[in-house]
This record gives structure tokens, sequence and C-alpha cells, in this order.
């Protein structure tokens, strides 16, 4: 069977040839690629590298999805694994752009991977500062919400 | 998105109207040069229309009527306000113009509902600007007319006099991925999004849908700890009543969280569930907790009755491991659930278990008996599977007290924890219950044996007293006598200990007309000749 091969462009205008069924595994390529056979698709909200980690992910989970027929168990625990790594490799404002993308593009499994992946970086941090500090937000509470914040959480213990 | 969609179709007796002000005009000679795809929304956005199913897909020419219904309706829309402002000699069309708009045209439905969005645009605009005060001045006057997607759109449409470029606008502000990437591309237009620039990436700034999903990752306790305190954007997500639908209390370690840090929290949630009970018919509350004993009463004694009284519209209640069902937990559940919990054949045949689990009382001498006895007669059903599993002896006064407002309870189970030893109930109480509730099927104890098999009731003293108020509704004789025979023989046998045998009012059995044949008695203390 011969593979159909889709054009992506990323905001640079670098052209990333994907076999249909990995760039598939995003609805809205899904779909574009229906409505818009034969043309390039120009994704110009996504950088290459973005671009590349997102394909990098479909092409792993295309290839598990046909070949995992006989022992799906392990290798949807490879596939996990592989997952956990994938994410971990990223640096937080990288995760960010691919968790948008995940959002943009439509890949539910990947925007799963990827909120999940910040969810825990939060739960690990100990309080609100280290939040802040692991994800950059600044503080832009005014005195009267601190004190509104205070006010709400004391506790009659 | 949906709300076009929704918008659009309502509008479409206006569509007439609409085609005959300026979209009419200024459509044929654009499209000369832009193709007629361009000028509606892209097809893209139309297929991420939410609320279809997972697999749902639209119809093309589907797409297309939608496409050009929501560009109809934009121009119907836009029209009038256009006209106001030119007469008023401005420039651009505010929210307030379109919402001004809207009322006009007959959609006063909808005014309400985008007053909110307005409103909340604004708010998080507002921020968006402190935050990038370099904005270009152009980009900068853009913004300061947010109103939701219609005004964004409809500030380039109008402000630059009809000659508008696509709607791909509409989207920057609908679409969450390029709500953002616009931002930063003004501050440096020519760098890649996430260069050296990235290491200071404000992830306040990713819209509040993905904050929200990734926050719905959090237990409850995480969010009202630390997520909420991070920053506004953070906080408005967290105050969410969607962030609130379920309740989770997963205490990660005993390590972790001090036991009257999570009192406290659970207090809180507790303030919280007061205004979420008005918002969202379902709750799923999931307690869940790997700490010690000591927590896990604290947590049931301080916080959560108080949470679940405040959460009438409670439907489903997780206690995993390690949380033990506290008595004033399950009543409490029971007080404000009984109008929402599924119907009765429904819950028989499928969620018996699931009630009887729920329900089941595990019971503290401090709770137990200040609950608030009297409303449980609200219960119709619930109270039918009521079940005490008592640690501390039940007394008998206790006991009085529940059964007594509970007369329509048909399933009373009364489980001794062994080491408690046996502990018999006294005739007296045994004929109270009985009598108070006179829909009583079944009364479980386990007076002897813990591990009694479910279902099979087998106290002796507790049967007389069912007996005696339910032989109107015991099986017809030939029924019973061809069918039931064990069962009944089961029931009705007699396990009497001196103290309560004598105590009995036989006097109302004879009333069993058929049942009474089949009592048999095996008793410590043997007394045949009573009957």
């Amino acid at each position: 069977m011969s593979k159909k091969m889709i054009v992506l462009k990323s905001s640079e205008g670098v052209s990333f040839v994907v076999e249909e069924a990995v760039a598939r595994q995003s609805k809205i390529i899904s779909f574009l690629v229906e409505e818009f056979p034969d043309r390039e698709l120009p994704l110009t909200n996504m950088t290459s590298e973005i671009l590349r980690k997102t394909i990098e992910y479909c092409k792993k989970h295309v290839v598990e999805d046909d070949g995992g027929g006989d022992s799906s168990s392990s290798s949807s625990g490879d596939l996990k694994e592989w997952d956990v790594k994938f994410v971990a490799e990223i640096d937080q404002p990288r995760l960010m752009d691919l968790l948008m993308a995940a959002n943009y593009l439509d890949i539910p499994s990947l925007l799963d991977v990827t909120c999940q992946k910040v969810a825990d970086t939060i739960a690990a941090c100990n309080d609100e500062k280290e939040i802040r500090a692991t994800f950059n937000i600044e503080n832009d509470f005014t005195e009267e919400e601190v004190e509104a914040i205070r006010m709400e959480n004391q506790y009659p213990i | 998105m949906a709300d076009s969609q929704a918008k659009s179709s309502g509008m479409s007796s206006g569509v007439g109207g609409g085609g005959s002000h300026e979209s009419g005009g200024d459509q044929s000679p654009r499209s000369m040069n832009v193709r007629k795809q361009d000028r509606f929304l892209p097809f893209a956005n139309i297929s991420r229309i939410r609320g279809l199913p997972a697999n749902g897909k639209i119809a093309k020419d589907a797409k297309e009527t939608m496409q050009e219904c929501v560009f109809e309706f934009i121009s119907f829309i836009t029209s009038e306000p256009s006209d106001k402002c030119q007469r008023e000699k401005r420039k651009t069309i505010n929210g307030e113009d379109l919402l001004w708009a809207m009322t006009t045209l007959g959609f006063e439905e909808y005014v309400e509902p985008l007053k909110l969005y307005l409103a909340r645009y604004k708010e998080l605009d507002s921020r968006m600007r402190m935050r990038k005060k370099t904005t270009k001045k152009t980009k900068a006057e853009e913004l300061q007319t947010p109103s939701g997607i219609f005004t964004t759109l409809f500030s380039d449409e109008v402000a630059e006099a009809g000659e508008s470029s696509g709607f791909s606008s509409i989207f920057s502000v609908n679409n969450p991925f390029r709500q953002n990437k616009p931002m930063p591309a003004t501050n440096k237009p020519n760098m890649p999004v996430h260069e050296e620039e990235g290491e200071h990436r404000n992830w306040a700034d990713l819209p509040p849908e993905l904050t929200s999903l990734i926050l719905h990752r959090l237990s409850t306790i995480e969010i009202v700890e630390r997520a909420e305190k991070v920053c506004r954007s953070w906080r408005s997500v967290c105050k969410d009543p969607s962030m609130w639908r379920k309740l989770r209390c997963v205490t990660p370690s005993p390590c972790n969280t001090s036991i009257t840090r999570i009192c406290a929290v659970m207090q809180l949630i507790v303030a919280r569930a007061g205004w979420l009970r008005s918002i969202y018919g379902t709750f799923v509350l999931i307690l869940s907790s790997a700490t010690s004993p000591i927590v896990q009463e604290k947590v049931t004694d301080d916080g959560l009755v108080k949470a679940v009284v405040n959460l009438p519209l409670l439907e489903d209640l997780e206690a995993s491991s390690g949380m033990p069902k506290s008595a004033d937990v399950d009543i409490a559940i029971a007080q404000n659930n009984a109008p929402t919990l599924p119907p009765p054949a429904l819950r028989e045949q499928t969620k018996r278990s699931w009630i009887y689990q729920k329900m089941s009382i595990t019971v503290t001498t401090t709770t137990f008996w200040t609950l608030n006895w009297t409303t449980l007669p609200q219960l119709i059903c619930v109270s039918k599977c009521i079940g005490f599993a008592v640690q501390e002896k039940v007394t008998d006064d206790g006991l009085v007290k529940a059964v007594v407002n509970l007369p329509l309870l048909e399933d009373l189970e009364v489980l001794y924890l062994p080491f408690y030893g046996y502990c018999p109930l006294s005739g007296d109480i045994l004929k109270v219950v009985g009598q108070s509730c006179s829909n009583l099927k079944t009364f479980k104890t386990n007076c002897v044996d813990y591990r009694r098999p479910p279902g099979m009731p087998k106290s002796a003293d507790v049967d007389i007293a069912i007996a005696q108020n339910n032989a109107p509704t015991l099986p017809p004789p030939a029924l019973r006598e061809q069918t039931k025979r064990s069962w009944i023989y089961q029931k009705m046998s007699i396990t009497v200990t001196t103290t309560t045998f004598w105590t009995l009012n036989w006097t109302t059995l004879p009333q069993l007309i058929c049942v009474s044949k089949c009592i048999g008695f095996a008793g410590k203390t043997f007394f045949s000749h009573d009957i």
C-alpha cells in the first residue's frame, strides 16, 4: 500500500513531509487533508522545533498503533514510558508551546501527556512561590487581593 | 464558535434583512480578487465546533451553509452599529455597540451572556496589556476595544472602511492557540516565539481553558493550597465553577500534609460548597486518603460532614481505601440526596451493592447520637438501605431514636465488630424497631458471627418485631408454603437470650396466622412450652 505524504509548513517556512497516517492523528490536519487533499498545509503558528516534536510524537504513536496488535499490553506500557520520557526531555517554555500545539492541532493524547506533565510539576512544588518560579509567573496580585486570599484561607483550627 | 453557531441558526429569519445591509453591497466587488472561502470562517474552525460526538463529522455542504450563515450573521449584526458609528463619527465599533445592536435586532436573550463575556474579556485583556506595555501603538489601539469575538473582527472590518481582510481575526480571540501567539510576535516580530526569550515564557499567558485543563488534574487540596495563590489568571481559573464539579481530596501521603491542614482545607471546601450548590447539578466528590486513622477521623469530623451537607446535589461519593465511611458523612448525604438518588428500580437492580456501601454507617460514639435523626423520615428510599456497622456498642436508646424516625426503613443492618463482643438488643428495643419501621424487610445483626452472608437476616428478636408489624405484608400462605418455606423458617427462627425472650409481647403474635406455624426456636436458653 502506497503511503500518501503530506507537507506541513512551520512558521519559519520549513516544510515537513510526513505520512498521512502520522499527520492524521491531529484531527485538524486530518480534516484539512480531506478538505484540501493536495496542498501544503501551513501551520503558521508553530515553529519548526515544536512541529518537529509534535511529528516525532505522532510518528511514535502511529507506529505503535500499527504494530502493537499482538503484545498490546506491553507495547502500551512501553508507549507510556516513551511518553513520559518524551515530555521529561522538554523544558518548560517548549512544553507550553507543545501543549498549545497539541491543543490547536487537536491531538488529545499529546494534550493529555503534556497537561499531566505540567500538573505533576505543579504538584511537586511546595508552595505558590515555587510554582511561580518554576513557571515564570509573576505575582500580579494587589495588596488587597493578597489580603483577601489570606482572609479566605484563614482556618479555624 | 458554538455561540455563533447558535446565533446563526437563531437568526435565520433575520438573514434576509441582513443581506440588504452593507454586506450585500460590498460582497461582490471583493469577491473578484478574494476567494469566496477566504472571506468566510476557516473551515477548520467549523470542524472544531464542540458538542459533536467523538467521531462525529459535519458534512461539507453543512459546513458551507454554516460558514455562510455565520458570515451573514456577522454582516447583519455589524451593519447596525456601523451606521451608528458613522452617525456618531466614530471609527471603531466596540463591544457595547454590538450589544446595542443585538438588542435592537431582536437577540435580547444573547445580550446578557455576551455582556458577561465582554466583561471577562476586558478583564483578561487589560491584564494582558499591563504585561505587554511595549506593544506597538496600533495594536494597543485595537486592543482598546476589546469586546470578544465579534469586535475583534468588526473593528478590523469597520476601521478599515469595509476592507476586511477576512475572518481570521475572529479566531484570534476564539482560538486559544492563536490568541497567544500573535502577542509575543508583535513584540519581536522577527523572532521565533521561543528562543532565549523562551526561558521567560510566562505560563500565566496560557489560555484559561488550557490552564483549567491542567489544574483539573490537581487535587482539590493542591488547588486550594497552592494553585489558587499563584497569580490572578490562575486564581480566576480556580474560582471557575467547572473546577469544582469534582472534589478530589486525595492526600498523597501522610507526611506531606499535616492533619490540621487537611482539616482546614476541608473546611475551605465546605465554604466553597455553599456557593457551588446553586451552580451545578452534579457533583462527584472523591475522597481518598492514604492517611492515618487520626486524620480520617479529623477529616470527617471537621470538614467532610459540613462539606456534604452543603452538597445537596452530590450524586456519587467515592471514599477509597483508608477512608472509613463516617456516619455523619453518609447520613448527611442521605439527608440531602434522597431526591436525587437513582429511581428505586434502577437502584434495586444495579446499584444495590453501591448503595449498601454508601449508606453503611460506621459510627463512633461521639458522632452517632448527635445526628439529627428527625430529618431522616424524608429519606424515602435511602433509609431502606441504611445499615449500621457499629464500632462502639449501639445503645438501646440510640437505636430507638434512630429507627423511630425511620418509618420507611426497609433494611436495617446492625453489625458489631467482633472485639466488642456479643451485644444483644433488648426485646423492647426490638419491638420498637419493628413497630417504628413497618416497612422493615431485613434486619441484619452479627451478634454471633461477624461475617454473616449478606442479605440473610437472622436475629430472632428482630425478626419477631418485624413479624409483629409485617404480618399483613407477608407473602400469601400458599405461595409462602410452597416456595418460601425455607426462607420463612430462617427468618422466623428465634435465637433467644434469657433477657430478651420474656420481654417480648407475645400477645401480638397470634396475628401471624401462618407464620407462627413456622417459627422455630434455636435458642441458647430454650423454652418451648410458651407456644
